[in-house]
C-alpha cells in the first residue's frame, strides 16, 4: 500500500474530509467547495486522479456504482489517518501562532 | 470554407499542454476538432465553429471507464475524443479559465502517465534500432543492407521521444500558489 502520508495536500486532506460520507467525484468537488466557501476548487482531472490514488493506498473504498458514477467512502485505515493529519495540522498550527 | 484538415509535423506537440494551446487558439480562430483519432497526432481534421474561448484539456488515460467521463461531464466538460490514449476535453467558459488539473499532484501525475507512454514507445524504437544495427553489422537477415536506413529511422523516432520522457520527468510542476498552468 502506498503511504500518502508525506505527500498529503490539502487538496487531498479535503478530499478525506468529505468522504466521511459516501460520495461520487462530482458530489465531493461540490462538497469541498462547499465547505471551504470556494476556496478549494478541485478539478475533473483531480478528483479522478487523487479518487485512484487515495483506493489504491487502502485509505477509500468504492461502495457501489451508479448510473456510470462510482461511490467512495472512507475506510477505516483513512479515518486513521484523516484524525493523525488534523492532529499534525493542529500541532503546526499551534506552531505556529506561539511564534507568530 | 466549413472544414479543413491541420498537418503537424513530428513532435509539433510534445506536451499535453502544447496540444491544448493550439487546440485553444483554433477554437477562438472558429475551429474545433471534428473528430479525433490515432492519426490526429498528425492530421487534424477540424471544422468551422463560432470563434469562442474555450478550454481544452488533454488527460493522458489509456483504460478510461465510465465514471472516468461522468466524472468530467458532471463537472461541466464535453468530451471530444481519443487521441492516441490522450483523453480530450473542452469547456467554453467566459470568466477564469477552467482546470481540470487543480492541484500540483495530479499534475505531476499527468506528466508521469504521459511519460510513461512516451518512454514505452521510445525505449522500444531504440531497442529496435540497436537490434537492427547489431543484425546488419553481423549480416543477418535477408534485407542486411537496409540496415543503416532502418536503424536510423528508428533512431529518430525513438531519440526524440526518450528525450520528451526526460524532460517530462525532470519538468517542475508550479506549485499551487504560483496558480494552475502548466508551462
Amino acid at each position: 500500500m502506498t503511504d500518502l502520508k508525506e505527500e498529503l495536500s490539502e487538496t487531498m486532506y479535503c478530499i478525506l474530509l468529505s468522504l466521511r460520507e459516501e460520495r461520487h467525484g462530482y458530489g465531493i468537488i461540490q462538497r469541498v467547495a462547499d465547505f471551504t466557501a470556494g476556496s478549494v476548487q478541485i478539478g475533473a482531472g483531480t478528483i479522478y486522479t487523487s479518487l485512484k490514488k487515495l483506493e489504491r493506498a487502502g485509505w477509500i473504498d468504492r461502495t457501489r456504482t451508479e448510473e456510470r458514477r462510482h461511490y467512495y467512502v472512507l475506510t477505516d485505515r483513512g479515518t486513521r489517518a484523516l484524525a493523525e493529519q488534523t492532529l499534525r495540522i493542529e500541532r503546526l498550527y499551534a506552531y505556529g501562532r506561539g511564534i507568530a | 470554407m466549413t472544414r479543413r484538415t491541420a498537418w503537424f509535423t513530428a513532435f509539433a506537440h510534445p506536451t499535453p499542454t502544447k496540444l491544448e494551446d493550439w487546440l485553444e487558439l483554433q477554437a477562438a480562430q472558429g475551429w474545433e476538432p471534428r473528430e479525433l483519432d490515432d492519426m490526429s497526432a498528425i492530421r487534424m481534421h477540424l471544422q468551422a465553429t463560432t470563434p469562442a474561448k474555450v478550454r481544452y484539456v488533454v488527460d493522458p488515460q489509456q483504460k478510461i471507464d465510465g465514471s472516468y467521463r461522468a466524472t468530467y461531464e458532471d463537472a461541466g466538460w464535453k468530451y471530444v475524443g481519443e487521441l492516441s490514449s490522450l483523453q480530450v476535453w473542452r469547456r467554453r467558459y467566459t470568466g477564469a479559465r477552467p482546470e481540470a488539473f487543480t492541484d500540483r499532484q495530479s499534475r505531476r501525475a499527468r506528466d508521469v502517465r504521459m511519460a510513461w507512454a512516451t518512454g514505452v514507445v521510445g525505449t522500444l524504437a531504440l531497442l529496435g534500432a540497436f537490434t537492427r544495427v547489431i543484425l546488419g553489422v553481423a549480416h543477418i537477415g535477408k534485407s542486411a543492407e537496409d540496415w543503416p536506413l532502418e536503424a536510423g529511422i528508428l533512431a529518430l523516432i525513438g531519440i526524440p521521444l526518450v528525450a520528451l520522457t526526460v524532460a517530462l520527468t525532470r519538468r517542475r510542476v508550479p506549485t499551487e500558489s504560483e496558480g494552475g498552468q502548466d508551462s
